[in-house]
């Protein structure tokens, strides 16, 4: 007992002991309590995040359906179905941010309240703080003066974005001449917003078709291969041009076989890659015996639903945009064909093909991001 | 009492106060420890049903992936673990909501019981709107 005689005078050395527990235990209960507390607000955190997940997730799909009012309304309403620190996740105006998501350099930027209804990305800000009367408590840390501590996290998501890979698959059919131009433009249209909005991983690729198929590029890197991406969509012309399949029919199953065949010559983008293959053609099929691929139409429907289901078996889906502008009688064949979440378009209008393919472009799944 | 007046007798003072003390220290740390526990176990909870959940709303996954997602993020926990998986009803195309529900014993998540200071479920709900609906 050394130590007792340092401390104190000889001849007294009962409480010592107590002393120094007491002392000792001062640190301890800090130090545990500051433990305690802080995992307590890491717990806050954990919850909050996920309900904040939950709400931006809901917003963008919001955002994408019904504009930026739907979207606040679903945040408020998926932030309230979950909990944070035992009470439902409530969200202020300010919350909720709507603008846009640079995959390449991954920074969401804000967009002015006029700009609002375009913005294809929502940040969603979660607060347990003082300012809003609901900060996490610190019971522990109460006893060194800190009562409460705020918690601030922030989730983002887009739609439109991801690892896309996608093959426009273009009708270059003799019917489609007149219009070509404008489905060309469109194509360039899907490239560019892809190019904006996709992971910089996401691949591209292009093939056309008559009453047989021709590859025009394998998949390609978006963000290093843009330019000549662009160079490839540039040579497409209507059949019988060069480079061009001859002009024999409209086999879309020929198309579609040459698309999915497009998609499994090179590997996904990454393992959650969502892959597409858009197809825009103007009308039935037409078998032509110069095609060599068919021996009737309803052959090439069978054909073109059985390539059709070999895509959705391969995770693969199928937009079909149709231009109704050169009087086909109907479209549910083409219709037919949309598999996963593909989706269907009927555009009388070939200028306005470009809407539809910027529609395709920002229907692929909402996501988090950040 | 003579006794301890004396300096002599005074040697084992030291010894009865720490016998008296050091028991409740650390019971007290104990305590503190099993609350702790009990703390980060409910983090682990939480942090499985997000997980899980967002299996089944973005990844569209199956409630048996997700299951599976939750248990891989539970560690050992998973064993005694309740996995409750709510998908949409396909009867009803309004309801597009998934949830995970994930109870935890809390006897799993802390070993020793010093205190007793919560014997029923450690529990976390996430929900989220399933994006493919």
């Amino acid at each position: 007992m050394r130590y007792t005689s340092s401390l104190a005078p000889v001849g007294d050395e009962r409480g010592m002991v107590m002393v120094i527990i007491a002392i000792a235990l001062t640190m301890i209960l800090g130090f545990t309590g500051l433990a305690v507390d802080s995992i307590r607000v890491h717990n806050a955190n954990e919850s909050l995040q996920a309900a904040i997940d939950s709400a931006a997730l809901a917003a963008a799909i919001g955002q994408r359906d019904g504009g930026p009012s739907q979207a606040r309304v679903m945040a408020a309403q998926y932030a309230a179905k979950n909990t944070a620190n035992g009470y439902p996740v409530s969200l202020a105006n300010e919350d909720l941010e709507l603008g846009n998501w640079d995959p390449k350099t991954h920074t969401f930027t804000p967009v002015p309240a006029s700009e609002e209804a375009s913005a294809s990305a929502i940040r969603v800000i979660g607060r347990l703080s003082s300012a809003r009367g609901n900060p996490v408590s610190l019971p522990f840390m109460s006893v060194l003066g800190r009562n409460n501590a705020d918690v601030i996290t922030s989730a983002t998501a887009t739609f439109g974005g991801g690892l896309l890979d996608m093959v426009v698959l273009q009708d270059v059919t003799g019917s489609f001449k007149n219009e070509l131009n404008q489905a060309l433009i469109a194509d360039h249209l899907l490239l560019d917003c892809l190019n904006e909005r996709a992971d910089p991983d996401s691949l591209f690729g292009i093939d056309v078709f008559t009453g047989v198929a021709t590859e025009i590029t394998p998949m390609r890197q978006i963000a290093t291969d843009y330019n000549q991406l662009n160079m490839k969509l540039n040579t497409i012309q209507p059949c019988g041009q060069p480079l061009m399949p001859k002009c024999s029919g409209t086999n879309q199953a020929a198309g579609l076989r040459a698309a999915v065949d497009t998609l499994k010559a090179t590997p996904p983008s990454g393992a959650r890659a969502h892959r597409a293959i858009v197809m825009v053609s103007d009308g039935e099929p037409s078998c032509s015996k110069k095609s060599g691929s068919c021996t009737s139409n309803s052959q090439i429907i069978a054909d073109a639903n059985r390539v059709a289901d070999e895509a959705a078996a391969l995770d693969i889906s199928i937009f079909s945009i149709y231009y109704s502008g050169n009087g086909a009688a109907g479209s549910a064949f083409l219709e037919g064909l949309v598999r996963g979440d593909g989706f269907f378009i009927a555009e009388p209008q070939a200028a306005a093909l470009s809407n539809a393919l910027r529609e395709v472009c920002f229907s692929m799944p909402a996501r988090l991001v950040d | 009492m003579n006794a301890f007046k004396n300096r002599g007798a005074e040697k084992g003072t030291a010894l009865v106060e720490a016998a008296i003390a050091l028991p409740l220290v650390l019971l007290l740390i104990l305590g503190l420890a099993e609350l702790s526990l009990l703390f980060l176990g409910q983090q682990d909870v939480t942090y499985a049903a997000r997980s899980a959940v967002r299996v089944l709303a973005v990844e569209d996954g199956t409630g048996a992936q997700a299951r599976a997602e939750a248990s891989d993020r539970l560690g050992t926990k998973a064993k005694d673990a309740t996995i409750t998986v709510t998908e949409p009803d396909p009867a009803n195309p309004a309801d597009c909501d998934v949830r995970v529900r994930i109870d935890v014993p809390a006897a799993s998540i802390k070993p020793v019981n010093f205190f007793g200071f919560y014997s029923g479920d450690i529990s976390a709900v996430v929900t989220m709107r399933k994006e493919d609906c």
